[in-house]
């Protein structure tokens, strides 16, 4: 081998070793070829500084927990990707709301099979008055607007159980077809149809608040149990009796507040209630969130629209129970507008003693022909 | 009687009534697809 060939050697030689050099260079990262971990590198941080100091565990754990994200689509709730206050709020609507308020609706139908059972139906016990004479009770409008919101009130009552409950046993019923069928119209006719009854709770509250005013008659009434308990019992009441005065009022506020929570749902994100309202108790010591997402709100919304309505619905069976069944002569005073003197003597001989002072002639209507 | 229950057929068809009217303005037939899929719509 001469000279030349030898430094032809070394010269490739070094060139290899420069070449595998570069690339050990490369691949550590280090000039001095230190394996250690990155670490030395990027002081702890994932190489990249795409994420900090968090990892990837820490990251995921952020988002099960409803981090807020940044997104550039108008809809920035979509930066939220998992919002597990949902878990608790389908927890409660499947579970304690759903189970407690059907007990409390079929505690309600129990205790008034067995009233009547008990007490059975409350008669005219002078009898109905022979001549036939009745008195005024409700006129066109206020018959009219109790049939509004009474008609409103089925089927509102109806459409909202199905969504509470019509899963469980409806399917099976009329099949899933037929089951998803009804719900998709009970939803409309629940939406809209809601806007009848709203009108129709405005119209009670301006025709009748005057007459619900409470009065200590009211707690002479309460303290003998209306006289309901008791044959023969007929404690004076006015034109409303304080059983009569609980159930407006139930209606008024329970309605109220089932309408603005239901025009909460049916707006979602323009109408958000929950906030202030929290803002306002918390001014009273206590200690309600008061930042609350779009979500949020709608959920709290959902939760108190169902526990005021199983309530609603217990109380408004009560009603309709002494309103037709439980109480001889009661209907007439939204059926036709006029009740029996008797009637009217026996439940409101104070409201019956008012309108003979009024007009003693004109109180009495001509027998029925 | 000859007016009995007039008045729960009145307040009933005019619940009925009230509810057709609300449906056909909230509903989203007024609004053109863009709109109606739109990721700002906020009708359900």
């Amino acid at each position: 081998m001469t000279g030349s060939h030898i430094r032809r050697l070394l010269a490739g030689l070094g060139v290899f070793l420069l070449a595998v050099y570069a690339g050990a260079v490369g691949i550590t990262g280090s000039a001095g070829l230190s394996v250690t971990p990155a670490i030395a590198q990027t002081g702890g941080q994932v190489p990249g500084n795409w994420s900090g100091g968090t990892n990837d565990a820490e990251i995921w754990r952020a988002i099960r927990k409803g981090v807020q994200g940044r997104v550039s689509i108008p809809d920035k709730k979509a930066g939220q990707l998992v919002q597990s206050g949902g878990d608790e709020f389908r927890a409660f609507r499947n579970g304690s709301m759903s189970v407690i308020g059907g007990w409390v609706m079929l505690a309600v139908v129990v205790i008034l099979a067995l009233f009547f059972v008990v007490r059975g139906r409350i008669r005219i016990e002078a009898g109905a008055d022979p001549a036939g004479r009745t008195i005024e009770r409700f006129n066109a409008l206020g018959r009219f607007t109790h049939w509004l919101t009474a008609s409103s009130f089925v089927v509102l009552a109806l459409s909202g159980l199905n969504v509470l409950y019509g899963k469980y046993f409806l399917p099976a019923l009329i099949g899933k077809s037929g089951f998803a069928t009804l719900t998709l119209w009970g939803k409309f006719a629940h939406n809209y149809i809601a806007w009848a009854f709203m009108l129709g709770i405005i119209l009670m509250f301006v025709l009748w608040v005057k007459d619900n005013i409470p009065s200590f008659a009211d707690l002479k009434w309460m303290a003998v149990g209306g006289g309901l308990f008791t044959k023969g019992l007929h404690p004076p009441a006015k034109r409303f009796n304080a059983g009569q005065k609980f159930i407006f009022w139930s209606v008024v506020l329970g309605g109220g507040s089932l309408s603005l929570s239901g025009l909460a749902l049916l707006f979602p994100f323009e109408i958000q209630v929950f906030a202030d309202t929290f803002k306002m108790l918390n001014a009273f010591g206590a200690s309600f969130p008061t930042e609350l997402s779009t979500l949020q709100e709608t959920q709290y919304a959902l939760m108190w629209h169902g526990v005021v309505a199983i309530g609603m619905i217990a109380i408004i069976v009560g009603h309709i129970y002494i309103g037709s069944l439980g109480m001889e002569g009661a209907i007439d005073a939204v059926g036709n507008g006029h009740v029996d003197v008797n009637w009217a003597k026996e439940h409101h001989s104070l409201w019956v003693e008012e309108i003979e002072n009024e007009a003693p002639a004109a109180s009495q209507q001509q027998p029925a022909e | 009687m000859g007016n009995s229950w007039k008045s729960f057929w009145m307040g009933t068809l005019a619940a009925v009534a009230i509810s057709v009217v609300a449906g056909v303005v909230m509903s989203n037939a007024n609004m053109t697809s863009g709109e109606k899929f739109s990721t700002s719509n906020t009708r359900l």
